[in-house]
């Protein structure tokens, strides 16, 4: 047998999946249809998977990967990540999980219900390593959505590149042992062409970038597909109804993919939905809080305890894990403050080998400066 | 196989339609050439992740230098890179394969029907464990993918000698192990 011949019957070639196809077309054309924002390539490792681009780039596109891109693929162990900070309460004083989402239902509920546009204002925190593996570093990103409530107002989408700084204290040793390079540079090829350049993470802050949103790019998305207008001032106000509208709405998704297996996996695309419309959706207080009672009859999500957000925040941690493989877990985990109802901070982490073959958790954080309506406006300049 | 022209304009000029097409066009090769060297889980992710970069890239794309579909496949490979464990334990796995092709992830990444020894089968799958990253890179293109040395040259961003080297090393050791001539007599190279 030819040897070629023997490589590809060993490895097989497999087609994806009408769903994995799908999935992939939504997040392109979610990206493609973005108003162009800053020159995100030499700011980014393009190798992470979904999540860290999502993470980073606008609400389109987190939400056009709905649950593929908040359930966050971890590589299993506890979750310490560097971004959050456990408090010191004691174990036996911890609220339970459900203690939490309740609280946090009740207090959304008496958030603000209108204002002249939704806000949602994220600092989001992405470690990588160095390109010569040996340190990690941190990229910041800070993005705003100013979505209008008003006709005939506009919509805003700013983001800024905040610049890039060795993680931790350890790492800032370690960069300074290693010459204090910045910015960071991948080799690359742009000595042999413009095909594929390098990598390069700089260290200084971008400039402010103010797009306009218009039409369709205004839409958020729940479940994979974009909400109307109608159908967001429609969402059930209570936790059953929500629930039965989710099941309808996740039903209908995987009904043109027959790879989705409804029975075992109808809980956990709940539970992601829940998760986009606390994070993601411009909704009233009573949906919001109706979110809230449903996850406190959802399995599988357990108190983390009093945690501290970069930006000094003080909250609840949460975790959502599920089984998904031996190898590897799918988690969520999502900081909210119990007495507003509001997401402090949504975590993501992988664990990556340094040159030496240490394992490194690579952590990356979003932190929620705002998110609801408001009379503010955004800053334009 | 696909020239630029089979895609319209050159890349930088392409509106959402335009890329959707492109995806539409290489998508299920991709996803192929992804899944075969990381299986399919990780391929969910990467092979989409493929486009995505392509797209933020789009403006480094220069059409003088050739098509689409190397471009596609040096980014694809530039992210499997960065999976190399997965591939590892992929390669793991196929050691361990019975000879029926149960796999990872059921009947659709069924592997290895038609390599009817087992034992030739897991000899391969060391080999290709055991080649460095930039051979298999190259072998895989070239085997998976079925670029030619040009593409796979223009893939990998390296001269194309440097691809014929890397190929011989690797098939090499590839036929040693399906039973072919010994590796090591063959090893200056």
């Amino acid at each position: 047998m030819d040897d070629l011949t023997a490589v590809r019957d060993l490895l097989g070639a497999p087609r994806p999946s009408a769903e994995v196809t799908a999935a992939g077309r939504d997040r392109l054309l979610a990206l493609v249809a973005e108003p162009p924002v800053r020159p995100l390539p030499k700011a980014r490792r393009a190798a992470r998977p979904a999540l860290r681009a999502a993470l980073w780039s606008t609400t389109a596109l987190v939400l056009a990967g709905a649950a593929a891109t908040t359930v966050v693929i971890a590589s299993g162990g506890a979750p310490r990540a560097p971004g959050l900070v456990p408090g010191v309460t004691a174990p036996t004083e911890e609220p339970s999980a459900q203690r939490i989402l309740l609280a946090a239902a009740a207090s959304a509920a008496k958030s603000p219900s209108s204002g002249t546009y939704w806000a949602r204002r994220v600092t989001t925190g992405t470690q990588l390593l160095d390109p010569t593996n040996q340190y990690v570093i941190e990229q910041r990103f800070a993005s705003e959505e100013w979505l209008s409530q008003v006709p005939g107002k506009q919509s805003w989408s700013i983001s800024q590149y905040l610049g890039a700084v060795p993680a931790t204290p350890a790492d800032e040793a370690a960069w300074r042992a290693a010459g204090s390079p910045r910015p960071w540079v991948w080799p690359g090829h742009e000595d042999n062409g413009q095909v594929f350049p390098g990598m390069r993470v700089e260290d200084q802050p971008g400039p402010r970038e103010v797009n306009r949103r218009t039409g369709r790019g205004t839409r958020p998305f729940l479940v994979k597909m974009p909400l109307t207008q109608a159908e967001l001032d429609s969402l059930p106000t209570a936790a059953e109804p929500l629930r039965a509208y989710l099941e309808e709405r996740i039903t209908g998704f995987a009904k043109k993919w027959p790879t989705i297996d409804l029975n075992a996996e109808m809980d956990a695309r709940v539970t992601a939905a829940c998760f986009e419309i606390i994070g993601h959706v411009p909704t009233s207080p009573q949906v919001r809080s109706a979110t809230y009672q449903l996850l406190s009859t959802l399995p599988g999500i357990t108190a983390t305890g009093t945690v501290t957000t970069p930006s000094g925040q003080s909250g609840q941690g949460l975790v959502y894990r599920r089984a998904e493989a031996a190898e590897i877990g799918l988690e969520i985990h999502l900081t909210i403050d119990p007495e507003t109802g509001l997401p402090l901070a949504e975590q993501s982490t992988s664990t990556e080998q340094t040159a030496s073959g240490a394992p490194v958790k690579l952590v990356s954080t979003t932190t929620y400066d705002q998110i609801g309506f408001t009379d503010e406006a955004p800053r334009l300049s | 196989m696909t020239a630029l022209s089979d895609v319209g304009d050159p890349l930088t000029k392409l509106d959402p339609d335009g890329f959707a097409a492109l995806y539409d066009r290489h998508f299920a090769e991709i996803y192929g050439y992804v899944a075969a060297r990381l299986g399919r889980q990780v391929a969910d992710e990467v092979a989409a992740d493929t486009f995505l970069t392509a797209y933020r890239k789009r403006h480094s794309f220069d059409p003088a230098r050739g098509e689409v579909r190397p471009w596609l496949y040096g980014i694809a490979t530039r992210l499997v890179s960065d999976h190399r464990r997965s591939e590892t334990r992929r390669l793991r796995a196929l050691l361990r394969l019975p000879a029926d092709g149960e796999a990872e992830n059921g009947h659709e990444d069924r592997v290895a029907t038609r390599v009817d020894a087992a034992g030739v089968q897991g000899r391969l799958a060391a080999a290709l464990a055991e080649l460095s990253d930039g051979d298999r890179d190259a072998l895989l293109l070239v085997a998976l993918a079925g670029l030619t040395h040009e593409e796979t040259a223009r893939a990998l961003d390296i001269p194309a000698g440097t691809v014929g080297s890397r190929l011989n090393r690797a098939r090499r050791k590839v036929r040693a192990a399906l039973g072919g001539s010994n590796p090591l007599e063959e090893s200056n190279g």
